[in-house]
């Protein structure tokens, strides 16, 4: 009887879906990041993945990941800190914090794991962790498991952050907590003045520049690069599975923290090791990036600003960030999820956004045009963003 | 200012959105506030007062008014001020 109890309490609600007729989850993807995307035997525009510079099905770096598994053979069954560190890992590590220009990394199975992990192995009670309002669920369930005080403050808000800042005297160390680029609407955080502030109250300032990396600044090194922030001395989180199109996730800086969250962050201590083949991927993106980077990043600027013209021209509430990312607001999850389906019927793949990833009543349609895709595809979305309109 | 006026001024300017604070504003519906600045809130007001909010002692509640009810039964001494 318990257990019935149990397992009627794990059910999902799935009202929403069945209200709308349309579940976004777990849609059944039968190609790689192609143009056009197969979901079900139908061929699809994606504007959905987080495949910014469009590299994760390129050729380059599929040949890189293959000559990977040839040497060292799918996995290396452990940890990093017993028998998972391959010369590989190191030459990644290695590349990732000079082009970061940051001193040492570790390599984590996601850049949930680096968020979750870090705040524990590095802040206890005696602490106090300052995040913006809207950080990432990963950072958020990461700072609760430290135990020690949050105090938030408003989103990209540094008023608010220095009023939060004067009140946190009292605390052995405080860090500051924020994402580069917020994903859901691509605003991007004012991360000079909050290394500043950190400074001025001797605080760590943490930032996860997962939508940053490979995406902003000049040579697409990121959120450090875009805000011309040199000998940075706070820590550096970031996923590998977004615009380095591979997976996994870092966190990098000073040698001596980077160092001491070799041992001490059982979320690499007691994880197996990111696989070789993804290791030789985000090497051989971080090669293109190097050479590529003007003329890529040059395609998805342009498919951004197509995408957007004809949101705005039809109508549509457009949330202006200044990154590749185009947000529609739509009100409430049922209008969020209806646009979303509109988008599906019409063969576009989105990312609607309800609470509680985004407030409630603001919901959100993301669309990301990768640079993988064809100048004729984003051309046809764009005529489709019009036609979406002019039905409704 | 009154004690009821600080709070909701405190409110008020502790908000993502501007929008009119009054003590029958629900936190959710009306002044769209979730888990985190619900934390936002409860700094704010032990900045404004000096004092230290056991977050659990305001877990249930819904609208500006319980906030008041509950500061004025826990904490008597910052209603005079």
């Amino acid at each position: 009887m318990y257990l019935q109890e149990f397992y009627n309490r794990c059910k999902v609600d799935k009202s929403l879906a069945e209200k709308t007729g349309f579940n976004p989850y777990y849609n059944l993807i039968q190609s790689g990041l192609n143009d056009p995307l197969i979901i079900e035997g139908r061929e699809f525009i994606s504007l959905a993945s987080n495949n910014y510079l469009g590299l994760a099905a390129d050729e380059r770096v599929r040949n890189a990941c293959i000559k990977a598994i040839e040497k060292y053979g799918a996995s290396l069954c452990g940890t990093p800190i017993a028998t998972g560190y391959t010369d590989l890992y190191k030459t990644l590590e290695d590349k990732l914090s000079s082009f970061l220009g940051l001193e040492d990394t570790i390599i984590l199975p996601s850049c949930y794991q680096a968020n979750n992990g870090l705040f524990s192995a590095i802040a206890g009670k005696e602490d106090l962790i300052v995040a913006d309002h809207f950080v990432h669920s990963s950072l958020l369930e990461g700072i609760k498991a430290a135990g020690c005080k949050i105090r938030p403050f408003l989103h990209n808000n540094i008023e608010h952050l220095e009023q939060v800042m004067q009140n946190s005297s009292k605390y052995r160390q405080v860090f500051i907590v924020t994402e580069s680029v917020f994903s859901t609407e691509g605003s991007i955080a004012p991360f000079k003045e909050i290394v500043e502030i950190a400074r001025r109250y001797n605080a760590v300032s943490v930032v996860d520049d997962s939508h940053g990396v490979g995406v902003i600044g000049s040579s697409g090194r990121g959120v450090l690069e875009e805000c011309h922030i040199s000998g940075f001395d706070g820590i550096y989180t970031a996923s590998l599975g977004k615009a380095l199109a591979n997976s996994g996730g870092i966190i990098s800086g000073k040698k001596e923290i980077i160092d001491y969250l070799r041992y001490y962050c059982s979320h690499l201590v007691y994880s197996t090791a990111i696989v070789p083949s993804v290791l030789a991927g985000v090497l051989e993106v971080l090669a293109i990036i190097e050479q590529d980077f003007e003329k890529i990043s040059n395609r998805m600027w342009n498919y951004k600003e197509l995408i957007s013209s004809a949101l705005l021209s039809s109508g549509f509430e457009v949330i202006g960030g200044k990154a590749p990312i185009t947000s529609i607001a739509c009100g409430d999850a049922e209008s969020t999820l209806a646009l979303a389906k509109a988008f599906y019927d019409s063969s576009i793949i989105t990312t609607p956004f309800i609470e509680p990833s985004v407030p409630r009543n603001q919901g959100r349609v993301r669309l990301i045009a990768g640079a993988n895709l064809k100048e004729e595809s984003v051309e046809k979305a764009a005529k489709i963003i019009k036609s979406l309109k002019a039905n409704k | 200012m009154d004690f009821e006026k600080r709070i909701i001024k405190t409110i008020g300017k502790n908000l993502e959105n501007a929008c009119e604070v009054t003590m029958e504003s629900s936190l959710v519906e009306d002044l769209g506030v979730d888990s985190f600045s619900k934390i936002i809130i409860i700094a704010a007001i032990e900045d404004e007062f000096g004092i230290e909010i056991d977050e659990a002692e305001l877990g249930d509640i819904n609208k500006v008014s319980d906030i008041i009810c509950k500061l004025r039964l826990k904490y008597p001494e910052i209603v005079g001020d």
